[in-house]
């Protein structure tokens, strides 16, 4: 591979040759890959539309599977959005080197996943028009929220989480968007400048940048624990068979760091190669990645076989029949996806040989955002589907209007992840300087 | 299918429960002019055997078509929701004054070792039905009934193939095997102590009343559909579309219950403005309402009487007395939801019984 050879940046001035080059003016094809997402994402709005004014009757879903592919996507991109604070910040306060390139750009993931995920409960209710309700503030309607809801918790964990994440996110920028701004001229310098906050280097701003920056960290670390344990009390915590399991928590966050580090993995080999951001993100970053998908993968098998073991060994006939079915009935096709893309694929980083091949490590990011999709798919639609009176059974299948939602989403991703590339640095600047003087090498 | 009076082409639907090689069919579809909706709908049979000629011939196709019923299956898969009971072994726990083990919508039957919240008070009334399995027919008027007191939607056969009728009683019907039977099971909102959707919606759109019902609160609910989610029974039906009414169908809207918007969740209330009516008919009596004076539109209308509804905190009232009867049972009643249906088991054979 290039990448052995490619020379690695040996002064602060080649790094940041290296990754303001990255922001050079863009080609054509980028704008058109601009404005193609754009367009996507126009398309899903006016699906969403289309669905307020004419009733959630255009999706799919039915009785018994009131909570279709809209809440599946809700689970997806919420998942995605764990590795990048994970990245950011816990493997910051553990002091592993290999985050310190790809920090930024999991953490732009991060925010544009938590943002979307967020539509989703919006796009998927009855009544979006009054969706604030179920906010806890004192209002003339002499309203509250439900507290016991799952609902409720999940609003307020979300919220937080979008809130820290940006915040930490847009934080950890600073100090790069005033360098920016010193290098541009007219309206780039003073929208920079807006944005810099009148970030000067001095030594009392980077105290203060420190001590922030570790407290967010610190901060923001519970929250990926915690953010998708209570996505997964949405489901826990009812009583549906399938769904009723103390494993969810830990189950659905070691999906989620599953998820999103093969969705960095599917972002960055092409960003760094279309950037030529190879210099800074070698292949023993990625192939880091892989090494932690290996265990995450295994954490979410195991969490499969518990699964069926403590259905088995609880007697309960609802709860086995369910599982049976989830395997042999309707789903069965999406549940063996499920398990061979989610187990099965990571097991292939293994091998050193394909753990350092781009084509490879990019292969494997996209089948386990499949399997992670499908993964969702199953337990969300395969528990409601197969509840406990038989008389009530039915299967789901998305409509036109859903799926193009969906569409939609992704769209508006890569829309907001190509901005992010163009027009802020998509590596850290300052930290890879810092990375130079501490270690002699980035 | 051919006749002497023409032919025609009419689906077939294999069931075990008529006899092999019989073929039975409704008379009286297939209207020419019989206004817009019975225009085009099924087939006439009279036509084929016109004039006393009552020949048939019957050709196979190999064409299908979708059948819009609700049944997810037919089969109870061992669940114990419909239940059967033998004779003599009711008759021995009759004479022996035997009691049902049910956790009733009460707060006697808290316990605390089992729940989570407290138990509701009620004031004066508990509101509970019982439903006698060994009385139904199997006939669906409750259905019918349902639907005319309560502006329930009437969706047509493409939204029934996708899944979303709106009925808020169904008749549930399993076969068992060995011997052939047919159990049917009136299912309808539990109206439970601890109701599961209750806790789940975000908005308190489901609310527990006073007197134990579960109220829907349409205007307030958002729409998430965690209640229905939630509901082990599936009783609740979730407005797709805003459902409307072409007229002068609308002429036959009950004045007294709201039609329902697009994006709320709805069920069965046990016909709540017929307990407000009845409450203000005996106001100023200074009494409380005796059993029997307030009646469900389902109740009104079962032919075999299978139906009761009345106060469950009266233990004179009828419900009270049936819910001693040894032959009840709560529908799934280890899930703890305290329901307020309270089923009583079809009287079988011993042979007929065994089966779960």
């Amino acid at each position: 591979m290039k990448d052995w050879q490619a020379s690695t940046p040996k002064s602060y001035s080649e790094v940041q040759e290296v990754i303001l080059g990255a922001l050079s003016p863009p080609g054509r094809s980028y704008w058109g890959a601009v404005i193609l997402c754009l367009f996507g994402l126009l398309y899903g709005a006016s699906c969403w539309a289309y669905q307020i004014l004419t009733g959630m009757g255009v999706a799919g879903i039915n009785h018994p599977v009131n909570w279709g592919i809209y809440l599946v996507n809700f689970v997806f991109w919420v998942g995605i959005a764990h590795s990048g604070t994970l990245i950011s910040a816990i493997l910051y306060l553990l002091r592993a080197r290999w985050r310190t390139s790809i920090a930024r750009a999991a953490e732009a993931m991060t925010v544009f996943a938590v943002m979307i995920a967020g539509l989703f409960p919006f796009i998927h209710l009855g009544r979006v028009w009054i969706f604030y309700w179920i906010i806890p503030y004192p209002n003339q309607r002499d309203l509250w929220p439900n507290f016991q809801s799952p609902l409720v918790f999940d609003f307020l964990a979300i919220s937080t989480y979008l809130t820290v994440s940006s915040m930490f996110w847009y934080m950890g920028m600073l100090p790069d968007l005033a360098a920016l701004r010193d290098q541009s001229t007219g309206l780039k310098r003073r929208i920079y400048g807006i944005f810099s906050l009148g970030w000067q280097g001095t030594h009392i701003q980077w105290r203060h940048y420190g001590t922030a920056y570790l407290l967010f960290a610190a901060f923001a670390t519970p929250l990926v624990i915690s953010v998708h344990s209570v996505v997964s009390w949405d489901f826990a915590l009812s009583i549906v068979p399938g769904w009723h399991s103390t494993i969810f928590a830990p189950y659905f966050v070691a999906g989620a760091i599953h998820s999103g580090l093969a969705m960095v993995l599917t972002l960055l080999i092409p960003m760094r190669g279309l950037l030529g951001l190879q210099p800074l993100i070698n292949v023993g970053t990625l192939e880091s990645i892989a090494k932690t998908m290996v265990l995450t993968g295994l954490i979410v098998g195991y969490s499969y076989g518990v699964e069926y073991f403590m259905a088995w060994y609880s007697g309960n006939m609802f709860e086995w029949d369910t599982f049976i079915w989830r395997a042999f009935g309707h789903y069965a096709p999406q549940f063996w996806v499920m398990v061979v893309c989610n187990v099965a694929g990571p097991l292939l980083f293994l091998i050193k040989a394909i753990r350092t091949n781009l084509i490879w490590l990019f292969a494997v990011g996209i089948i386990v955002n499949i399997g992670m999709w499908y993964e969702r798919f199953v337990i969300i639609v395969g528990s409601m589907s197969h509840e406990y009176v038989p008389h009530a059974w039915g299967v789901y299948s998305p409509s036109w209007v859903e799926l193009s939602i969906m569409l939609g989403s992704f769209s508006m991703f890569l829309f907001l992840f190509l901005l992010f590339c163009k027009f802020v640095p998509p590596v850290s600047v300052f930290e890879m300087k810092e990375h130079l003087w501490t270690h002699g090498k980035v | 299918m051919k006749g002497f009076g023409g032919e025609a082409e009419i689906p077939a639907y294999v069931t075990p429960l008529t006899i092999p090689g019989v073929l039975s069919m409704p008379l009286g579809q297939g209207h020419t002019s019989f206004g817009r909706f019975a225009k085009g709908c099924g087939v006439n049979g009279w036509k084929l055997c016109s004039r006393g000629a009552n020949h048939v011939s019957i050709q196979p196709r190999a064409l299908k078509v979708k059948f819009a019923n609700t049944d997810g299956s037919l089969s109870q898969h061992g669940r114990g929701l419909a239940q059967g009971m033998d004779l003599g072994e009711y008759r021995e726990a009759k004479s022996k004054g035997q009691l049902p083990k049910l956790r009733l919508p009460l707060p006697e039957a808290y316990d605390p070792k089992e729940d989570f919240y407290p138990p509701h008070k009620h004031n004066l009334y508990r509101w509970a039905m019982v439903v006698d399995l060994d009385r139904c027919i199997g006939c669906g008027a409750c259905v019918i009934a349902c639907n005319a007191e309560n502006n329930v939607a009437i969706v047509g056969r493409e939204l029934v193939l996708q899944g979303r009728e709106m009925q808020w009683i169904r008749i549930e019907r399993y076969l068992e095997d060995h011997p052939l039977k047919v159990r049917f099971l009136p299912m309808l909102c539990q109206h439970c102590d601890a109701a599961p959707c209750e806790s789940v919606c975000p908005v308190y759109a489901p609310h527990h009343s006073a007197e134990g019902l579960n109220n829907q609160v349409y205007n307030r609910c958002i729409g998430t559909r965690f209640c229905s989610q939630n509901c082990p029974y599936k009783v609740r039906r979730f407005n797709w579309f805003t459902f409307t009414r072409p007229k002068p169908l609308h002429l036959q809207l009950n004045p007294d219950v709201t039609v329902r918007q697009k994006g709320v969740m709805e069920k069965c209330s046990f016909c709540v403005q017929r307990i407000v009516e009845a409450k203000n008919r005996i106001r100023g009596e200074r009494r409380t309402l005796r059993d029997g004076e307030v009646i469900p539109a389902c109740v009104q209308t079962c032919p075999t009487e299978a139906l009761v509804f009345g106060n469950l905190m009266d233990p004179e009232s009828r419900v009270a007395r049936l819910s001693r009867d040894p032959r009840a049972y709560q529908v799934l009643g280890h899930l703890n939801t305290k329901p307020a249906v309270i089923y009583l088991r079809r009287l079988e054979t011993r042979r007929e019984a065994m089966a779960p």
